[in-house]
């Protein structure tokens, strides 16, 4: 059994394939009900995570439904080779929020210039690759040291620096960084293959 | 050797969560860096794995249904804003108008700065430096964290030399004196904080303008 699948919010929870399966009819044959899906799965996690980072109830209900329009939008240029679906969809909801913050001109989606990627279709293996990293990863959180994992939500979800961190749970800023530099290092191992040249 | 951009960096980029000024400058490495670039890729997959366990949240009874009712055209693969130009894209609007058009101003010898408008305040000021060919920034201190991302050209200081893409990041504990390459000049992206610390004569002249 996965690791989260006993908390019962997640046992519906499609897998990174179908999630991928999913993008992929939307993509190719701008399939409604597939959207229907993704929106799903993702819209609440999205919401959920707008609110984490402290927007209210409105306007993390009109940023996720622009997230989702933007998962829509820009579905045929999602490439598998490059992130798993989850992934993906954490930049646009990341991208959107700040674009909301700063009120300026919209960030690429993109660190990629996509003319210089490859244009033949990835290989099947590049794709399933993509979604194993997400899967692994979400087991190498599920992991970690349990003051290790508590930084990382912390990085992600809190809208605060680290020294701000480190005050409010009273601990030194060196700790911080120190837990946050273990974590990553572990959770690093993941990508192990793909960094062996 | 690559001069890259630190791990807490890049982790408050994929986070989201970093100053506007640091998020541009470190969005422009990133651009230009493949190694910053499976970096910052491997720090969004934890991010996406996180998002993957957060609690979903009650969205509005119609949500799906308005969105369904707003889906509109899509993109065709690869039509996303490219590297027009000379800059790089996470650059791009903020010199809307192309370098001429920017405010420049001397900040010395062979120094000019124009400073890029950000629309969220905060400590950290995100400028445009010309390096003329030799010329560069007198020898100074910090206060806090300094980046100088070359996007074209290259300069030194005690500890290397750095080219396009190469980030030379400096903090309280650095002094130092760069020296853009003889050859050309030297175009970077910087981002300061706080009033720098100049060290000499030629300090005194450009402090007003570094520590505004």
């Amino acid at each position: 059994m996965p690791p989260h699948a006993a908390g019962g919010a997640f046992d519906d929870a499609p897998g990174a394939a179908e999630l991928a399966a999913d993008l992929i009819a939307v993509a190719r044959q701008a399939d409604r009900q597939a959207f229907a899906r993704l929106f799903r799965h993702f819209g609440p996690r999205v919401k959920g995570y707008l609110l984490r980072l402290g927007a209210d109830d409105a306007a993390a209900e009109d940023l996720m439904q622009e997230v989702m329009l933007t998962v829509w939008r820009r579905a045929p240029t999602y490439d598998p080779r490059i992130a798993g679906v989850s992934t993906w969809v954490f930049t646009i909801a990341r991208n959107r929020r700040i674009d909301a913050l700063r009120r300026a001109p919209r960030l690429p989606d993109d660190i990629d210039d996509p003319a210089l990627r490859p244009a033949t279709a990835p290989a099947p293996d590049a794709v399933a690759a993509a979604q194993q990293w997400e899967q692994k990863m979400a087991a190498a959180i599920t992991a970690l040291p349990a003051e290790q994992a508590e930084m990382l939500r912390l990085a992600y979800f809190d809208d605060r620096s680290h020294s701000d961190i480190a005050a409010a749970l009273n601990i030194p800023l060196g700790t911080v960084k120190s837990r946050l530099r273990l974590a990553i290092a572990r959770l690093r191992a993941v990508f192990e293959p793909e960094d062996k040249p | 050797m690559t001069h890259r951009v630190a791990d807490e960096f890049l982790l408050d980029h994929a986070a989201g969560t970093a100053p506007e000024p640091i998020a541009v400058l470190v969005a422009t490495h990133v651009a230009l860096n493949a190694a910053s670039r499976r970096a910052l890729r491997q720090l969004e997959t934890i991010g996406g794995a996180l998002l993957s366990e957060v609690a979903p949240a009650a969205t509005a009874a119609d949500a799906l249904e308005r969105t369904l009712s707003r889906l509109g055209p899509q993109e065709p693969p690869g039509a996303a804003p490219s590297f027009a130009g000379r800059l790089p894209a996470p650059l791009q609007a903020y010199v809307p108008h192309g370098l001429d058009a920017l405010r420049w101003r001397t900040r010395g010898r062979g120094l000019a700065e124009a400073v890029l408008a950000c629309t969220t305040p905060s400590a950290y000021r995100l400028s445009l430096l010309r390096m003329a060919p030799g010329g560069g920034i007198p020898r100074h201190g910090h206060r806090g964290p300094e980046f100088v991302l070359v996007l074209s050209g290259g300069f030194s200081d005690q500890r290397g030399r750095y080219g396009p893409g190469d980030v030379c990041f400096a903090d309280e504990s650095v002094e130092h004196r760069p020296v853009a390459d003889a050859d050309g000049e030297c175009l970077c992206l910087a981002v300061t904080r706080g009033p720098v610390r100049l060290k000499g004569l030629l300090g005194l002249v450009l402090n007003p303008f570094m520590g505004a």
